[in-house]
């Protein structure tokens, strides 16, 4: 005789087919959504290609939203049509650092938001793998980067570059390619790709091509540095203050669980260091502030951040490099005008650090 | 493990599939089955407290077993002092023993005596506050001689760590819950269906209502000091419901759960926000909260049966002490004097127990005295909750002074007022359908009345979608865990 291990009467039947109808039909709205409204352009690989084309045909980029920075570089820098004289690296904290501050000609900022030592390195290795090496680098050093607890998944783009650099040989696991197809169900990605929808269906969704450096929406310019919206260029004070004590009341980013500089995180960084001094390239180091407010938390709920910037001026004492800025505002004569919010600090403070050696 | 997480919705089909389509043929399984995956759902939260609900339920079940066989009356109330002892201490150590430390130091630095004394960094089991109190009503109603033990060690461990209710209730008393697993159980569709309908209208309350609502509740009152008292009262309104959608969705999600394996847990909330005066409140909010202090504490003190001094006591102890079982905060005792105070004159007027039915019982719409008792009894009840929701009473007073002052005639204003709106819109649509299904158990089961089928499952579709469009999936934490 042949038993099963179900047992199911008719009530059940009709139950679990009602029930799978329904859970059926949710997921299948849910997905369409997902894969067509794509709020972070997960299944849209040529979105990070259209930018860069504009940008190498001398436009600045605007109308951009939820790209992939790493693939983006991977993009432009390929395309490069000469070597910068100078180069920046890092994170959004350094993202607003343009051609306006430097004699040189050619300058590129190559700064990726939440930017982790992994991230810099594999950019560095971008330049080096096609040869555009600059003569100059500006490094931005954000305290999370020493952080092993930081949380930064983005660089997984250019682990390729990064364990190239390292010496690595690697399995390469993409797991942001798992990532991808988790959000294809996910209720939170719903949320953005129904909105993303309608731009989808309307055409609005693409990245468009402009002269003007200022422009409504946020804009990559010609020279790889950002200009921020007009809503966020425009934020009274008085909103800055309140975004920057809703920064400290939340976790503050990436630098959480924040116990010690880590040890492995210090060998990749001079083994960067070191590689870029024995390719004769001159280096600084920029040190991003934070908003006041926030700084005074920081120094006294996150001891790890100031270890940081003493570890960093030791290391650039020792090893001859210029050090620009520092994480206390105070240090570099920087009030709460000089900010977009908790941790973005606005050109005006940028060009002021810039003109002043620490 | 959280009822509006991934895991739970990976983990209830798991258990829901073993439970009706492998076991369902046998008791004693079905019921080893709920400990196992109550266990499961406990320790995903953290496995070091399971050790604590284990021993409650072992000196339970034992002292169950001794009192049902002891007539010696001395050693009945040692026993039931056991249980009390064990049950009342781990909740006094885990949850109370900083708080009366800390008063301690202070009170006695206030005499001029310098003491010493080491908080301790103690993690608050979650739920510890509801599962003690429902093996305490076991023990004590036994001892009451009201109810008889159980010899099914399993079927009484299920009945302390039933997962749906474990961790933030209804309350369940034995005599209830506990017979319903000695029971065969065999799967009802409607009442499934049922369980099904009341588990989305409590994620619609939770995932759109509380957490949404959490976001400027906290934004207001965190940063209370640099807002306007009209910001102040609506910051205020945001935690009214806030706190209701919270805590009513979970007791709707645990309901519904229970439903679903065949179990009938007791009511929780009945509409309270439609109370007529706080009497009425306190008989629809929190209900097995409410009546555990009734028949546990308020009617062996003496209820209200003695003089008028006898009266005011018990109902300031009531309300104190439950205050209190909300946590070790001067916030939460502030919060319960309120509420006595409240009630006090409806008892010693005799009026508190006018509004026995739920308002508006065979209308449409309330009469202008049923509204005027509405948004009173609501307005008061927004203002207790200023207390519950504070950090500490400075900060209460401070909040309460802002609003009594000129600013709260200007126009609210704070970020992301653009949605806010869009919340304020769906907490409106939320009292019109509470209020359209304020007869029922639970809001949403108003819906079964209508007749064609396409309406009803468009209906359910509508809330499914709205919970997508408008829902927080930061798999927020229940309020009442933490108590």
């Amino acid at each position: 005789m042949k038993t099963s291990l179900f047992i199911f009467n008719s009530n059940m039947k009709k139950f679990i087919k009602k029930l799978f109808l329904i859970v059926l039909t949710v997921l299948l709205l849910l997905t369409t959504v997902n894969y067509f409204g794509d709020a972070a352009r997960l299944f849209d690989s040529n979105y990070e290609i259209k930018m860069a084309s504009i940008i190498r045909q001398g436009y600045n980029v605007t109308n951009i939203s939820n790209f992939n920075e790493r693939l983006f570089q991977k993009e432009i820098i390929k395309n490069l049509k000469v070597n910068p004289d100078i180069l920046v690296l890092g994170s959004s904290r350094s993202m607003l650092i343009n051609s306006d501050y430097f004699e040189e000609e050619q300058f590129f900022n190559s700064s990726v938001s939440g930017a982790s030592i992994e991230d810099i390195i594999g950019i560095y290795q971008l330049y080096i793998d096609n040869d555009k090496l600059p003569e100059k680098i500006i490094l931005c050093i954000d305290p999370w980067i020493f952080n092993e607890n930081n949380g930064q998944k983005r660089w997984q783009s250019l682990q390729l570059e990064y364990y190239k650099f390292k010496g690595e040989e690697r399995i390469i696991e993409n797991s942001l390619n798992i990532d991808k197809y988790f959000q294809i169900f996910s209720l939170s990605y719903f949320q953005g790709s129904l909105k993303n929808l309608f731009k989808v269906i309307f055409g609005e969704n693409y990245p468009v091509a402009t002269k003007n450096k200022e422009n409504e929406n946020a804009t990559i310019l010609i020279d790889g540095s950002y200009v921020y919206s007009k809503i966020k260029r425009e934020c009274s004070e008085k909103l800055t203050e309140r975004i920057s004590k809703q920064y400290v009341n939340d976790e503050i980013y990436s630098i959480e669980q924040f116990e010690n500089i880590s040890e492995k995180i210090r060998n990749s960084f001079s083994l960067l260091i070191k590689d870029i001094k024995s390719k004769d390239i001159e280096i600084a180091f920029f040190l991003p502030p934070y908003y006041p407010s926030v700084y005074n938390v920081i120094r006294e709920d996150y001891t790890m951040v100031d270890m940081v910037e003493v570890y960093i001026i030791e290391y650039a004492k020792t090893n001859n490099i210029k050090v620009y800025g520092s994480f206390n505002p105070i240090n570099i004569n920087l009030n709460e005008s000089y900010f977009y919010d908790g941790m973005h600090c606005k050109e005006s403070g940028i060009k002021k650090i810039l003109n002043s050696k620490m | 493990m959280l009822f509006n997480s991934i895991d739970f919705a990976i983990f209830l089909p798991i258990v829901f599939i073993l439970y009706w389509f492998v076991i369902n043929k046998n008791l004693k399984l079905q019921n080893l089955l709920i400990v196992a995956a109550s266990y499961l759902f406990y320790g995903w939260w953290d496995w070091r407290f399971l050790s604590l609900i284990l021993f409650s339920t072992i000196v339970d079940f034992l002292v169950g077993l001794k009192l049902s066989k002891e007539e010696n009356k001395t050693k009945r109330k040692i026993l039931l002092l056991t249980s009390i002892l064990v049950n009342l201490g781990f909740l006094g150590f885990f949850k109370y023993y900083n708080f009366f430390l800390d008063n301690f130091i202070t009170a006695f630095s206030f005499f001029g005596t310098e003491i010493k004394g080491n908080s301790l960094n103690i993690i608050l089991p979650v739920g510890i506050s509801f599962y003690t109190f429902q093996t305490l009503s076991y023990t004590i109603d036994i001892y009451k001689r009201k109810f008889e033990p159980t010899k099914d060690f399993i079927a009484f461990t299920a009945f302390v760590s039933f997962f749906p209710q474990l961790v933030a209730g209804p309350i369940e008393r034995a005599k209830n819950l506990l017979p319903q697993f000695y029971k065969k159980r065999t799967f009802d569709y409607g009442n499934a269906v049922n369980g099904l309908q009341q588990i989305l209208w409590g994620l619609f309350k939770k995932i759109v209502i509380a957490d949404n609502c959490a976001e400027y509740a906290n934004m207001i009152f965190n940063s209370s000091a640099d807002y306007s008292g009209s910001t102040l009262v609506l910051g205020a309104l945001f935690f009214t419901f806030q706190i209701y959608g919270d805590f009513s969705g979970y007791s709707d999600i645990a309901i519904g759960t229970s439903r679903l394996f065949g179990f009938n847990l007791m009511r929780n909330f009945a509409f309270p926000y439609f109370s007529r005066d706080i009497a009425e409140f306190w008989r629809r909010w929190h209900i097995s909260l409410s009546t555990w202090f009734r028949d546990y504490l308020y009617i062996p003190l003496g209820g209200s049966k003695g003089g008028t001094g006898m009266k005011i006591r018990n109902t300031f102890i009531i309300f104190i002490v439950s205050g209190f079982w909300h946590g070790a905060n001067w916030t939460f005792i502030i919060w319960g004097i309120l509420n006595a105070i409240y009630f006090l004159p409806l008892l010693l007027l005799n009026k508190n127990r006018n509004n026995i039915d739920i308002v508006a019982k065979d209308k449409f719409l309330p009469s202008i005295k049923e509204l005027f008792g509405i948004t009173i009894t609501f307005g008061l009840t927004v203002f207790a909750w200023i207390f519950f929701r504070a950090e500490n009473i400075e900060h209460a007073f401070n909040y309460i002074s802002e609003i009594f002052s000129k600013s709260i005639f200007t126009i609210p204003n704070f970020d992301n007022m653009r949605t806010a709106l869009n919340i304020i819109f769906l907490i409106m649509g939320f009292i019109v359908i509470e209020w359209l299904g304020r007869k029922e158990q639970f809001a949403i089961s108003i819906i079964k009345k209508v007749k064609p089928p396409v309406i009803r499952y468009l209906f359910y579709y509508l809330i499914a979608i709205t919970i997508m469009i408008y829902g927080n999936f930061n798999e927020n934490q229940f309020i009442y865990f933490q108590f």
